[in-house]
């Protein structure tokens, strides 16, 4: 992990730097800063879905409780980059060896997507946890507390945060426009809150790229951003298999997965968004929609992306055909 | 081993053949012809599986007619000279062979695999030979599909079916008697099941088990049907012909190749043969199931589930075929060798991605899935915040024209 921030990326030059800037929170907030300012702190788990704020929130943490060497005293790992157990294992033994720089007496591990380790994997974290607990304080962040073993919660203090509303997005948006001496039109604020879901960091990251384009940012640059950005593949790939195309939706779905890597749960979102605007009857976007839902499942338990996407094209193909013989 | 027993055994007329009652008159009417002059097909094209008796079919009858034999194999090069030597001399008064009716059959084997194909000179020289008018001419192949039309327009086509179980079991019976060898009726019918309608591979496998001994048994057959290996091609081509869950089951016991390769040549090939879009997606859901067992498999170390993953990957997509067939060649999975082609992009993006996610607090596939894109635009639009961004994050040039280029 670098010990600089980036600052030409707006996700990161506005990341707020305390817990009370953070924004749509504030019952989880309150409860944090509680512990900052005691400077006890217990170990966390922070569910929530992306760009909501948890890892914000830890490095908030971090720099009220350390000061100015905060840096030095979290050690910040990604469950999903790091290869293994193992390695999170060596890591944190080598980290939480030395003591920490400020006079708090414990380090921080923060460890994000831990719900991307096996049920295996947590057990081992659980007793890695356990070995330092005098000098390392532990925040696993993930998307679903469920996913997370039941020794691991019990340890921990679960802070739930909520997908951001419109008027905490609308807050921020406007925080960073004013700070760049940008023009944000509402339409274009509506824009990009109703594209970003919920994901504040999906959100600024279409903001800056709108701006480059154009330094009054309306609706228009907003989508012309997210169009050239986001690629019109799924769709094409969906289009080609109810047109009975099967083998070009199917290299439309291999180069997603390959070239762009794509994850499968990705692709299948983009699916699921898809869907609604197709035209097909509406019953059969529905009986679709479970299919998605199914395929999804059975990825989520380790299925292989490549053959369980195809099975939903080859079904898309099957719909296709029918309809254009009845 | 002595004497091959497919050679010992071969039928001496062509009556004696087995399973092909229907393919044996029409040959035969076929050479009564050229009794009285040039029939109006000149050739023959046998066509069918291998081991069902085309070959042997072909020999016996220039017995039986009295014809000199000359036989050649399409797709070897020395054969390919004597094809058009054959052809050449052809017009030359009388034969250097013996005989009294003067008449040479010739006979051409694998030939929807002709040597020199690439120039369709090899074609043109069968043509020349068919041309022939002193020469009955007998073609044989596996896939009739693979021989261009005009030949097949001066043939008479033949179809060999693959012998059916109980003939096949008939023909080993006999052997066996021959060979005072005493059989399990039971290792006779697994020996003729495996061998899926191919003739000469159960004689040649019971040989291989049985020769020397007194007993066959059913259990030397067990362990010897694991060791016989088939390629992935024929197990293919066989699998979404298979008439039954059981026949296409038994197809990967001959195959050594571990279940995930199989599963992802099944992937490659199904939208290739598969016309019908309702069969193309019940074997999708087929192999998906398969998919899923072989997950369990492995996260459990639950070796049991391999069978399932088996049944769904080929009992499942046999099955799943009603409709047509496409005649495809069957091809390696394609994404061996995209991985391969697109090593490099892939590399730059993985550096460019890991770069994000260390200097903004996040995974690689998050940097991969929501900020790449972005990025991509700020770095076609805006060349002054894209250089500040490159420096800021060591982007090397590599990495710059990757984003530019997105």
């Amino acid at each position: 992990m670098s010990l600089v921030e980036a600052e030409e990326i707006w996700v990161e030059k506005y990341r707020p730097k305390k817990l009370s800037d953070i924004v749509g929170q504030d019952e989880v907030v309150s409860r944090l800063q509680n512990f900052v300012d005691k400077k006890s702190l217990p170990h966390l788990l922070f569910a929530g879905p992306p760009g909501s704020g948890k890892t914000t929130a830890a490095l908030c943490i971090a720099r009220e409780l350390f000061g100015g060497e905060w840096r030095h005293d979290i050690l910040e790992l990604n469950a999903s980059d790091e290869r293994g157990i193992d390695t999170i294992r060596t890591k944190v033994k080598d980290y939480a060896r030395t003591r920490p720089i400020s006079d708090v007496p414990y380090k921080i591990v923060y460890l994000d997507e831990s719900d991307a380790l096996t049920s295996d994997a947590q057990n081992a974290l659980r007793r890695t946890m356990e070995m330092y607990t005098n000098t390392a304080r532990f925040i696993l962040a993930c998307n679903y507390s469920s996913r997370i073993i039941e020794p691991i919660q019990s340890r921990c203090s679960i802070f739930r945060f909520r997908r951001l509303v419109d008027k905490d997005m609308a807050t921020m948006l406007k925080r960073i426009a004013r700070a760049e001496k940008l023009t944000l039109e509402e339409d274009a604020v509506k824009a990009i809150i109703y594209m970003s879901e919920g994901d504040m960091r999906r959100a600024i990251n279409v903001l800056q790229a709108a701006a480059t384009v154009k330094r009054k940012v309306d609706m228009k640059s907003v989508y012309d951003v997210s169009a050239s950005a986001r690629s019109e593949d799924v769709r094409e790939m969906l289009e080609a298999a109810l047109a009975g195309k099967f083998e070009d939706a199917r290299s439309k779905l291999i180069s997603m997965l390959i070239d762009q890597g794509l994850s499968g749960e990705d692709i299948l979102q983009q699916v699921h968004r898809e869907i609604l605007g197709l035209e097909i009857p509406e019953p059969t976007k529905v009986k679709l929609m479970d299919k998605v839902g199914e395929v999804d499942f059975r990825l989520t338990e380790g299925a292989n992306e490549r053959i369980q996407l195809e099975a939903l094209l080859a079904h898309f193909s099957l719909l296709g055909d029918r309809m254009r013989t009845t | 081993m002595s004497e091959l027993w497919v050679d010992k055994y071969q039928p001496q007329e062509i009556g004696a053949l087995v399973g092909q009652s229907q393919a044996v008159r029409e040959i035969l009417n076929w050479a009564e012809s050229w009794r009285k002059g040039r029939p109006s097909k000149p050739a023959l094209l046998l066509y069918g599986p291998a081991g069902t008796g085309k070959t042997a079919a072909a020999q016996a009858l220039a017995r039986q007619m009295g014809w000199d034999l000359v036989e050649m194999n399409a797709s070897d090069k020395r054969s390919f000279d004597v094809i058009k030597n054959v052809a050449g001399t052809a017009a030359a008064a009388g034969t250097i062979f013996s005989g009294t009716t003067g008449k040479r059959l010739v006979v051409l084997d694998e030939v929807d695999n002709v040597y020199g194909v690439q120039d369709r000179g090899g074609y043109r020289a069968i043509e020349e030979l068919i041309e022939d008018p002193r020469n009955p001419v007998v073609l044989i192949a596996n896939d009739q599909y693979e021989i261009p039309w005009q030949i097949r327009a001066s043939c008479l086509m033949i179809n060999f079916r693959r012998v059916q179980q109980d003939a096949i079991v008939g023909v080993l019976q006999k052997i066996c008697r021959a060979e005072k060898i005493e059989a399990e009726p039971m290792a006779l019918k697994v020996i003729a099941e495996t061998s899926n309608g191919d003739l000469r591979s159960a004689i040649n496998d019971m040989q291989a088990l049985a020769e020397g001994k007194k007993r066959l048994a059913m259990k030397d057959v067990v362990l010897y049907k694991r060791d016989r290996e088939s390629n992935i091609f024929d197990v293919l081509s066989q699998l979404v012909r298979a008439a039954t869950a059981k026949q296409a089951r038994e197809l990967l016991w001959s195959l050594d190749m571990p279940p995930e390769d199989v599963l992802a040549w099944i992937d490659e090939n199904l939208p290739k043969v598969l016309v019908d879009p309702a069969d193309l997606a019940e074997a999708y859901e087929a192999i998906a199931r398969a998919d899923i067992f072989l997950g369990r498999t492995k996260r459990r170390q639950a070796y049991g589930m391999w069978r399932y993953a088996s049944d769904m990957m080929t009992a499942g997509v046999a099955m799943s075929r009603k409709g047509e067939l496409k005649y495809v060649r069957f091809q390696l999975p394609s994404t061996i060798m995209k991985m391969s082609r697109t090593r490099a992009a892939r590399a730059t993006r993985d550096s460019v991605a890991k770069k994000i996610a260390e200097r903004c607090h996040t995974s690689s596939h998050v940097a991969r899935k929501d900020f790449l894109p972005y990025l991509g635009v700020i770095f076609r639009y805006d060349k002054k915040t894209a250089q500040q961004i490159a420096l800021e994050l060591d982007f090397s040039e590599a990495e710059v024209n990757y984003l530019a280029k997105r």
